[in-house]
């Protein structure tokens, strides 16, 4: 069943934002969205599209945020985060300015266009970014409230957004904005960090382990950055395993910053990090399947809670060695 | 000679001083930029507070082609944002004043050094004046090689769409990149017509004319909508030390032995000449 679409629900939130203050703008490279054409009718001057031009999208929204405007700029994911990048990291980051971006097609939701349509390397390049706030929302509810979260900081953010729109959890609270993540459901076998499309996999599959007498707790890490470092690093130091999920390239993303924070934190569980590969995806790639090579399906994720050997390594995963 | 010319001649004089004591420093690029520079800050181009660096009215000044920011941190220490004996801790550790400019040191608005970034932040600060109605205009220096770089066209077909007349372009049109000409690299002329085909007032300048160059600059419409103006400014790279001019060798090497002797006996007998 369809839940409430996460770029609907972000351009409402915006649009609440920009109902009385001539101080937000939009800015997008040609992206079209319902949410945007309803926004540019109430405001027109505060719509920008400015063509298919990333990186000028983000220098001019650097002009405006310096100008003491909040800005988001809004485009597919994977093109308004590589094309651009050094103008986030000079134009936004280095000013510390309210410029928020929103990038549609997370993971693979764009699978099927091919690998320049694929949503799936940009969290490494995003946290490498000093200062930038990541989110990435499960679902419309969480999507909408993290605008407010990322508008309210004061500074540079990004919003991933996904093309699905699943029947979403319940609304955030004030404190789960607060935590970054929050638990969706607990278990003491093993702790399930998830993000994205992937907490609704990690929760069906959780239920199922837990049929099998495996008990899972599960986090919805709807913010990368900054980690969730307070309610992590207490789950991290309850449990023997820990399995991240992300519809995301294996490098630099949800896994990299877990495993990261295990080994600051010094605790020693099994950690099983689920991901997409360290490849570029050619042709068309179903979701689906891909999810389920990779082993981020629910059926991966419930293999991997319910292991034997915990520390086998999923063969796709090992790099090919060349001679 | 007139006082700005003078003015000029001393700059360049504190700038190749500045670079010696520091051992480092692109001076022919910022040598090229000069009178341009005097003509905005000091030539009534530009309303800025030195004591009031962030007054919310002041006009907006983005040295895009930062690693000319030894004319910049001159021309800035000279009407006061902060005081001319921090030039002697050009590129130091800890010091304001790093190889290329960012605002830490007050005056500066952006981080600049990277090419190819300054006219897009340039049109969104003039985009963000005209939506509150303010009167304040953004100026944006370029180097010339940096209209390499494609996000300046980006740029400048942006701020020609948007009709942002509070947008001041001056190009320091040296015909210099770093290692070679910028026609030899990749062809850059008919350099004007660029910038016409794309609907800018363009004014073409001699850009050590610092009267000219004023002139230029007379009556862009503040707070209005109109055509963007860009001056192509006809500069020489490294002007005012012979053996630097127009040569490609010149771009951040620094003088050695005799030439130091050289650099500053030309410097200064141009300062003489000038008063």
């Amino acid at each position: 069943m369809a839940g409430l679409d996460p770029r609907d629900a972000v351009f409402d939130a915006i649009a609440q934002r920009a109902a009385d203050d001539p101080r937000v703008f939009v800015l997008t490279n040609d992206m079209g969205a319902l949410g945007l054409d309803a926004l540019r009718a109430a405001r027109p001057a505060q719509v920008i599209n400015v063509g298919i031009a990333e990186q000028n999208m983000i220098s001019v929204a650097a002009g405006l945020a310096l100008g003491g405007n909040l800005v988001f700029t809004y485009g597919i994911l994977s093109h308004v985060t590589a094309r651009c990048y050094e103008q986030l990291r000079l134009d936004v980051c280095a000013h510390r300015l309210p410029v928020v971006g929103l990038g549609i097609g997370s993971g693979l939701s764009y699978g099927a266009d091919g690998p320049t349509h694929h949503g799936i390397y940009d969290i490494g390049l995003l946290r490498a970014l000093p200062g930038m706030a990541v989110y990435n929302p499960a679902d419309g509810l969480t999507a909408g409230a993290v605008v407010h979260d990322a508008a309210a900081s004061g500074g540079p953010a990004f919003i991933r957004m996904d093309k699905e729109a699943p029947e979403p959890h319940a609304a955030l609270s004030a404190a789960d904005l607060g935590a970054g993540a929050r638990v969706l459901t607990t278990g003491r076998d093993a702790l399930v960090i998830a993000t994205g499309c992937s907490v609704g996999r990690a929760v069906t599959a959780a239920e199922r382990a837990r049929e099998a007498g495996v008990e899972a707790t599960v986090v919805d890490c709807f913010r990368l950055k900054p980690v969730p470092e307070t309610l992590l690093r207490t789950l991290l130091r309850s449990v023997p395993l820990v399995v991240t999920v992300e519809e995301h390239a294996s490098v630099g993303g949800l896994g990299s910053l877990v495993a990261e924070l295990i080994a600051d934190e010094g605790v020693n569980p099994t950690l099983r990090r689920l991901s997409l590969n360290d490849d570029v995806y050619l042709g068309a790639t179903g979701r689906a399947g891909a999810e389920q090579a990779a082993g981020i399906d629910v059926d991966g994720i419930q293999r991997a809670l319910q292991a034997r050997d915990r520390t086998a390594r999923v063969a796709s995963r090992q790099p090919e060695v060349r001679a | 000679m007139g006082a700005l010319q003078q003015k000029a001649a001393a700059l360049r004089l504190q700038v190749m001083e500045t670079a010696l004591a520091a051992g480092k420093g692109h001076v022919p690029p910022a040598f090229s930029w000069m009178e341009i520079g005097v003509a905005l800050f000091h030539g009534g181009v530009l309303r800025l507070r030195p004591d009031d660096p962030t007054w919310g009215a002041r006009d907006r000044f983005i040295l895009s082609k930062g690693h000319g920011c030894l004319t910049l941190y001159a021309l800035l220490a000279d009407l006061g944002f902060f005081p001319s004996s921090e030039l002697a801790t050009f590129t130091r550790d800890g010091s304001r004043l790093a190889g290329h400019p960012d605002p830490l040191l007050p005056g500066v608005e952006v981080v600049s050094g990277s090419l190819g970034h300054g006219l897009g932040l340039a049109a969104g600060l003039a985009l963000s004046a005209r939506h509150d109605g303010a009167d304040w205009i953004t100026a944006t220096v370029l180097g010339d090689g940096e209209c390499h770089e494609g996000s300046i066209w980006e740029a400048a077909a942006f701020a020609s769409h948007h009709r942002l007349g509070n947008l001041l372009t001056i190009v320091d049109r040296n015909r210099l990149g770093a290692t070679t000409s910028t026609e030899r690299s990749s062809a850059l002329e008919p350099f004007a017509d660029r910038w016409r085909t794309l609907g800018w007032d363009v004014r073409e300048v001699d850009g050590h004319d610092i009267a000219a160059l004023q002139e230029a600059c007379d009556g862009l419409p503040r707070g209005r909508s109109g055509p963007p103006r860009v001056l192509i400014a006809e500069t020489i790279k490294g002007k005012g030390v012979s053996f630097m001019e127009s040569s490609e060798s010149w771009h951040h090497r620094m003088p050695r032995g005799s030439e130091i002797d050289e650099a500053r006996s030309q410097l200064v007998h141009a300062l003489e000449g000038a008063t």
